[in-house]
């Protein structure tokens, strides 16, 4: 039984009573009718309460969740009471046009409303898990594990890398068994039609075959390519016997403490049947890698939702799982029949159908996987059209909201999981819909300028307090919309053809490890620059309209503040959309081991890591390395393996002013090999140290100053690109569009 | 025998000679803008409207102008016209070496005709001989119509007295009657009192429309003394004198200046002033207008004929029904000396009260609400002024609005420069360029306009036109723009939202537009005018015609209530002096009137003093009182009116007090109140006077409240939560507080049981 039902009895009826009492009678106030003034008087209260409490709960003290607690339902409470005066005031129309108008901002804004309540209750008390170890257990007891790596189409160097670190866990090795499921040669694939692609499907069975030959452990593959990546796992669980199961993605290179800090987990609570960690991304995805290259310096999406949210949705039991990076019980999975295959989301679905059984999950914040972003633009909308369309189908084909089994709790964060990706619906209504106004002189917002003052702008405000006080460390003002932007439009289609047909879409695998070996601009780009000219249009209509009906400027003005908005919005999602080079393979992320570099002759230089990638790392000298030959062996402590690793390493450069060298790896021999893997990879720390690195916080206004930088140059660019491409086609000139 | 004859002679030509007089106006009294009229351009001109009573002649007038005209106007060619009823009447030449003149124009009697008279102002005003810019700034001339009068030598037209005529007496034109005496027997009851006279002066003000009607309260004895009459020949008092005597209005006071009077009483009561054919005539509701003829005696007039409107019955109840009768009446419809009313329908207050407002949720056209077609042509700016009243307690979120669906066509032919302005309230809320030069035809122009502009009371919606002709292209070439034709359909509609009936009270000012709390919309309930005793009652029956005026209604709901217990339910007006009304308890009053005062002055406190409309209402501004000044003294020549929550009435409702030094004071005060240029400047809920120009002092010192139906509570609650904000957001904020921390309890509760689980 959930804790909550168990120990629910001992709060007192009257408790319970005085909380719905009071619930009911806020409900009550928030439907009484006030005029603007007297709305926008205790609006202004009102937000300074919920300013000082976020502030208050963003210290550590011994309220901190109290406060939290109060700006949150005084956040929800102001959402709340602005669209229950949306529904009952303004919703006003003159013709059937205006209606659809009307109606269809209305709802954009109940949605926006639903998923910021959804995501206030998830967020409101994020659970804080304390690290466990194996160390002191009984190893002879402890249940043995497969780790599996299915594989549809990556290359045997990338399935090497995490095979390797697969073998290196921390685990006793004969409980230890890996096994890579390899979907690209399966006998459909081998006996294909097409000549060329069944050679390539034979070749790439008999490689991998060879690969885990030589590394000691057991290829799967089977008959058919059905239900895709959850049939290879299914297929690859009825021949095996382990009692736990890991799936890794092929590109999931995981670190040595994985099992060590999951496991006990699992031992613990015989209920439990998934345990999460992050996926940390060793690379940037497109945003980060073109909006101002913030890898390094802004927290990514996924610190968004594995720092904050699956926190939140641990501490309601509804943590779900990732697809990867996650430890099952085989005995849970067996009675759902393995990996759910229902939707192109197996991962959320098999949680779900595990949930409604009365299982747990549990969520374990320390990064010890690192994966690959898709790199490219096309990649990465592929992959969030698979994610929306997936959780889509959850909706439509599991309802979660009325599913038998769940609590009230799990069902709200399942809700809040899935409603976000209906985000693209809303987001395009908010984009056009000035332009209902400003071009078509529709009245879609039926309210005085006090109105706007006293409901609109502090719903806004408050909207935007919870959410730097929720997720202020991990996501950046305004950075939100512009994932959301980037995706609507293509998301949008998607969406429709799953509610048009919720079984029809198929799993698309997102390809990653591409390298960018030239700037261009996204193929995917036309849609924004339709979106810029119609809202640069609309701006322009807005202007003529202030010019010429002065009666109406006040609203002109706001309408056009709001288009503007949607205009810095697209001109910022243009710096995304200019793929920038990227050659290295592998990224460099930042590192601040101690490192020794010695020559054959017993010469040691000490320094410190500055970055460090599987290729090789850059590093600060405490003295002068203007003698360093160029090959060296590069010693330096792994925490991985707990010892001091020795690779052979060849020096690129040297500059003598910063004392910084930078050096290539050169593993001679299978040890070597693994020690640089462990060393770059399994160190589950470095990737702590590097996310609490660029998760800070910043205020609202340095976010919009940051967009409003960061916007305006990318559209210079883009023209320059394009120039460059068409003098190019014209052989004109061989531009800057191609850099060799 | 001569002498007879001559007596008689004289007491026929008595009427006339005696009402005839001669008055001055101002021309500000007949025109609503500044005191100096502004001439621009080429050609304009500017009407005044000139209202005349039927029942008046004019024997002479003479119009008295004050016009200055600019020095760069040529000889000749620029002059200004003044023409009445579309006659010239006077032709004045603009002389740049006499650029002020004073000009005095007779104007002919045979021009003069009952209803508005149009009084127009037009010039032609030109710098150079050809080639002048009709924009020129140097086109002007003023006329200073404070300074312009109009003198007129009037008298009675009127030979005969029927009641079709009483629109004549009471009318709002030159020649109609400014007060009127009541008359009752000593001994009234209270019936006739509380309820007959306040109605009859209703019913006279109503027909007085805009223009203030002093009521006075008259008794007379229930017999008479015959004067002393020296008599050459032997006893004076013969039969036939007696009998003269008694048909002669004997009992007027001889103060008296107004020709109708007004007669109120039962049979019984009214028995010793009438002569026993009219007595015994009455048998039910009865209205009777008699010319009464003069009491001549020795070549001097004793009694003076006179005009009496006698209201009576043979009870108390038919009296009533006699004013009822008289307050709704259509005079026109009576061309008859006497009526006697048999039943009536339909007389019930609430729904008297609204029959001019228009009703919120419904949907009018102007038609509907008497509203014309306007055609406006020839080159000029126009305007075209649509009026209509809505509920005085109309209240509406700040959301909701008013649809205008206007029919309006314009001709071909409009040059740059045309345009239509469409104002609410004078808050310029739409405007259209008439561009199209083939002209232009709209049927249900839709406007949306935010029911915010509206108030309670009279609205306006100005239409705004100038009509400019197309430009020739060719200099010193104008285009004629006698073709330009503007048009506003009077089938345009108006749609009102639905409306609660809230009001914030006390505020003066709504009692000024819409007579509220007397006047209501949805229901009707009883309110006084509370007189200490008989020498109140003028005062007390000047404001009930006023407040009838404003509410453009009778207000059967309205009565008079003689003594000093202001314990009386409902919307109550307390008149009195210091020491009358010490009677009154206001130890609770922010300002108290009593033998010693109590003033909240504005040093002592956060007082705002500015009168505020309806339109602008800042009742949420801050208003503090924390201190006053007890102090020992009189009222001197001013009076007070102050309003506040009703202390002792179980529904919410307001009370006024109205106080001067002295029960004369007091009837002049009110007098100087209810006057045109007094009455508009109402507001807050403290009011101090002492002539009928400006107040002494607007201040709000009371707290809000709302007054408005008991059955909408939503809306009560909307007004009352808009006026203390405090008390929801202190609500709002400890519910919440409450809530978060039980939400705190729990979250860590389960926080706890997860933890524990580890």
């Amino acid at each position: 039984m959930d804790n909550w039902q168990r120990d629910r009895p001992h709060l007192t009826t009257q408790f319970f009573l005085l909380f719905w009492g009071a619930a009911l009678l806020l409900g009550v106030l928030l439907l009484a009718p006030i005029d603007a003034i007297g709305q926008l008087f205790s609006s202004v209260i009102i937000l300074i309460v919920i300013s000082l409490c976020s502030r208050e709960a963003n210290h550590t003290q011994k309220y901190q969740h109290l406060f939290r607690t109060i700006a949150l339902l005084l956040g929800v409470a102001l959402s709340v009471r602005y669209l229950l005066w949306r529904g009952i005031y303004t919703l006003k129309y003159s013709d059937i046009l205006s209606f659809v108008a009307v109606w269809l901002l209305f709802i954009a804004e109940i949605y926006a409303g639903i998923t910021s309540i959804l995501g206030a209750v998830v967020n409101a008390f994020p659970l804080n898990r304390p690290l466990l170890t194996l160390e002191g257990l009984d190893k002879s007891a402890l249940p043995t594990v497969d780790v599996m790596i299915p594989s549809y189409n990556e290359d045997e160097e990338m399935l090497e890398v995490t095979i390797r670190a697969a073998k290196m866990l921390d685990y006793p090795k004969d409980k230890l068994f890996i096994h890579l499921l390899d979907d690209g040669g399966t006998d459909q694939k081998i006996n294909a039609e097409n000549p060329v692609a069944a050679q390539t499907a034979r070749k790439r069975r008999a490689d991998l075959q060879a690969l885990c030959k030589r590394l000691d452990i057991t290829y799967h593959t089977r008959e058919k390519n059905e239900f895709a990546k959850a049939g290879n796992v299914n297929s690859a669980i009825q021949n095996t016997q382990g009692e736990l199961i890991v799936i890794l993605d092929a590109d999931h290179v995981p670190t040595s403490d994985f099992l060590d800090r999951t496991v006990p987990w699992m031992l613990k609570n015989e209920k439990v049947f998934l345990v999460q960690t992050p996926h940390f991304m060793a690379n940037p995805d497109p945003v980060e890698r073109n909006y101002f290259s913030a890898f390094t310096r802004m927290p990514s999406e996924n610190d968004m939702f594995y720092g904050t949210i699956q926190k939140g949705l641990d501490y309601w039991g509804s943590s779900f799982f990732c697809g990867s990076a996650a430890l099952m019980r085989r005995a849970h999975l067996d009675l759902v029949g393995g990996i759910s295959g229902d939707s192109i989301t197996e991962d959320a679905e098999t949680a779900l159908d595990l949930h409604k059984m009365g299982y747990e999950s549990v969520y374990v914040d320390r990064p010890m996987v690192s994966g690959l972003a898709p790199e490219t633009f096309d990649a990465f909308i592929q992959q969030r059209m698979r994610w929306a369309q997936g959780m889509t189908q959850i909706l439509l084909l599991k309802k979660p909201y009325n599913a038998k089994g769940l609590k009230w709790y799990q069902r709200v964060g399942y809700m809040s999981s899935i409603m976000f990706w209906l985000f693209p619906f809303a987001r395009i209504i908010f984009l056009l819909m000035p332009l209902a106004y400003l071009v078509f002189d529709l009245q879609v917002y039926h309210a005085s300028m006090l109105e706007i003052f006293a409901f609109t702008l502090p719903h806004v405000i408050a909207t935007y307090t919870i959410s730097t006080m929720l997720f202020g460390r991990t996501r950046w003002p305004l950075v939100s919309e512009l994932y959301e932007i980037l995706q609507c439009a293509f998301t949008l289609n998607a969406l429709i053809k799953v509610f048009i047909k919720p079984r029809a879409p198929s799993f698309v695998v997102t390809p990653k490890g591409e390298s960018l070996d030239h700037t261009f601009v996204s193929p995917l780009s036309n849609v924004f620059y339709w979106l810029i000219l119609v809202i640069t249009l609309g701006l322009i209509a807005g202007g003529y309209k202030y010019a010429t009906e002065p009666l109406t400027r006040e609203l002109t003005v706001v309408v056009m503040l709001w288009n503007g908005f949607n205009l810095l919005l697209l001109l910022s999602v243009m710096s995304v959309l200019l793929e920038r080079k990227q050659v290295r393979t592998q990224a460099r992320l930042p590192a601040a081991n101690s490192v020794v570099i010695k020559t054959h002759f017993d010469e040691a230089w000490v320094g410190d890591l500055i970055d460090l990638s599987l290729g090789g790392a850059r590093l600060s000298l405490k003295g002068n390395g203007a003698n360093i030959p160029d090959d060296a062996i590069f010693t330096s402590w792994s925490h991985a393996q707990s010892k001091n690793v020795q690779i052979p390493i060849d020096v690129l450069h040297y500059d003598e002013r910063t004392n910084v060298l930078r050096v290539r790896f050169e593993p001679k021999d299978e040890q070597q090999t693994n020690d640089v893997i462990s060393f770059a990879l399994c160190d589950s720390l470095r990737w702590m140290s590097f996310q609490r690195r660029r998760t800070r916080a910043i205020s609202y206004w340095f976010g919009v100053k940051h967009v409003l930088k960061v916007g305006l140059k990318p559209v210079f660019l883009h023209v320059v690109v394009l120039l460059g491409k068409f003098a190019e086609r014209l052989g004109l000139y061989e531009g800057p569009a191609r850099e060799k | 025998m001569i002498r007879k004859y001559f007596t008689l002679l004289v007491c026929i030509l008595m009427p006339f000679s005696l009402l005839a007089k001669t008055e001055t106006f101002r021309l500000t009294d007949f025109y609503g803008g500044d005191a100096t009229l502004r001439l621009q351009g080429k050609a304009d001109s500017v009407d005044l409207s000139i209202p005349l009573s039927s029942v008046t002649d004019i024997n002479n007038a003479q119009l008295r102008l004050e016009v200055v005209s600019s020095q760069a106007l040529i000889k000749k060619r620029s002059q200004l016209y003044v023409r009445f009823n579309n006659a010239t009447i006077g032709q004045i030449s603009y002389d740049p070496e006499r650029p002020s003149l004073v000009s005095n124009i007779p104007i002919p009697k045979a021009l003069w005709r009952a209803g508005f008279n149009t009084l127009t102002f037009s010039v032609s005003q030109h710098y150079a001989e050809q080639c002048v810019n009709g924009n020129a700034p140097e086109l002007w001339s003023e006329i200073n119509i404070y300074n312009s009068t109009l003198t007129l030598d009037t008298s009675v037209s009127q030979t005969a007295f029927t009641l079709d005529t009483l629109s004549g007496f009471f009318n709002p034109g030159i020649g109609g009657q400014r007060g009127v005496a009541l008359y009752t027997a000593r001994e009234s009851s209270d019936v006739l009192v509380q309820n007959a006279l306040p109605l009859t002066a209703q019913a006279l003000a109503l027909r007085n429309q805009y223009q203030p009607l002093s009521v006075t309260h008259e008794v007379f004895d229930d017999g008479y003394v015959l004067p002393d009459v020296a008599f050459e020949g032997g006893e004076y008092w013969e039969e036939e004198n007696v009998r003269r005597y008694e048909q002669s209005a004997w009992y007027l006071n001889t103060k008296e200046k107004q020709p109708v009077h007004v007669l109120i009483g039962t049979t019984a009561q009214l028995a010793p002033v009438l002569p026993s054919d009219i007595i015994d005539d009455i048998d039910g509701a009865y209205l009777f207008a008699q010319r009464t003829p003069a009491f001549v005696a020795n070549d001097r007039v004793l009694v003076p004929a006179s005009y009496r409107l006698i209201v009576s019955g043979t009870t108390d109840e038919e009296v009533y029904q006699a004013t009822k009768a008289l307050a709704v009446m259509d005079d026109a419809l009576n061309p008859v000396e006497r009526i006697t009313v048999l039943s009536q329908t339909q007389m019930e207050a609430n729904s008297l009260q609204r029959h001019r407002i228009l009703a919120p949720g419904e949907h009018y056209t102007f038609d509907d609400f008497g509203a014309v077609t306007a055609q406006f042509r020839n080159e000029n700016d126009f305007n075209h002024r649509v009026s209509f009243r809505l509920p005085a307690d109309f209240y509406v979120p700040e959301s909701a609005s008013v649809k205008l669906l206007l029919d309006f066509a314009y001709g071909a032919g409009f040059g740059p420069g045309s345009i239509m302005n469409v104002s609410v309230n004078d808050e310029l809320v739409h405007g259209l360029a008439l561009t199209n030069t083939n002209g232009q035809s709209f049927r249900d122009y839709q406007l949306s306009i935010p029911a915010r502009y509206f108030k309670g009371g009279t609205n306006n919606i100005d239409f705004d036109v100038t009509s400019r002709a197309p430009l020739a292209g060719v200099p010193c070439d104008d285009i004629p723009g006698s073709h330009l034709v503007f048009q506003l359909e009077n089938t345009s509609a108006i749609d009102l939202p639905t409306a609660g009936h809230v009001a914030v009270q006390p505020n003066l000012a709504i009692l000024a537009e819409a007579a509220y709390p007397f006047a209501r919309f949805k229901s009707a309930p009883i309110a006084t005018v509370n007189a200490p005793n008989g020498e109140f009652l003028d005062s007390a029956l000047t404001l009930i015609a006023k407040l009838a005026q404003v509410a453009q209604a009778p207000l059967l709901n309205v009565q008079i209530k003689l003594g000093n217990a202001p314990d009386t339910e409902g919307a109550l007006i307390v008149l009195g002096t210091p020491e009358t009304l010490s009677q009154v308890e206001q130890a609770d009053f922010n300002t108290a009137i009593e033998s010693s005062k109590r003033w909240s002055y504005r040093l002592q406190n956060n007082l705002y003093n500015h009168v505020r409309t309806l339109s602008e209402d800042l009742s949420f501004k801050e208003m503090r009182i924390d201190g006053n000044t007890v102090q020992q003294s009189d009222l001197g020549e001013q009076a007070i009116l102050t309003a506040q929550q009703h202390p002792t009435s179980s529904q919410r409702d307001t009370l006024f007090i109205m106080a001067a030094q002295t029960p004369e004071l007091l009837h002049q005060r009110v007098l100087d109140l209810v006057s045109l240029s007094m009455w508009g400047q109402l507001g807050g809920d403290f009011f101090a006077w002492k002539d009928s120009e400006t107040p002494s002092l607007v201040m709000q010192v009371s707290d809000k409240f709302e007054v408005g139906e008991a059955d909408d509570m939503w809306l009560h609650l909307r007004l009352w939560l808009s006026n203390h904000p405090w008390y929801w957001l202190i609500g709002f904020i400890l519910l919440v507080g409450v809530l978060s921390t039980m939400m705190y309890i729990l979250l860590k509760r389960r926080n706890k049981q997860v933890q524990d689980s580890w």
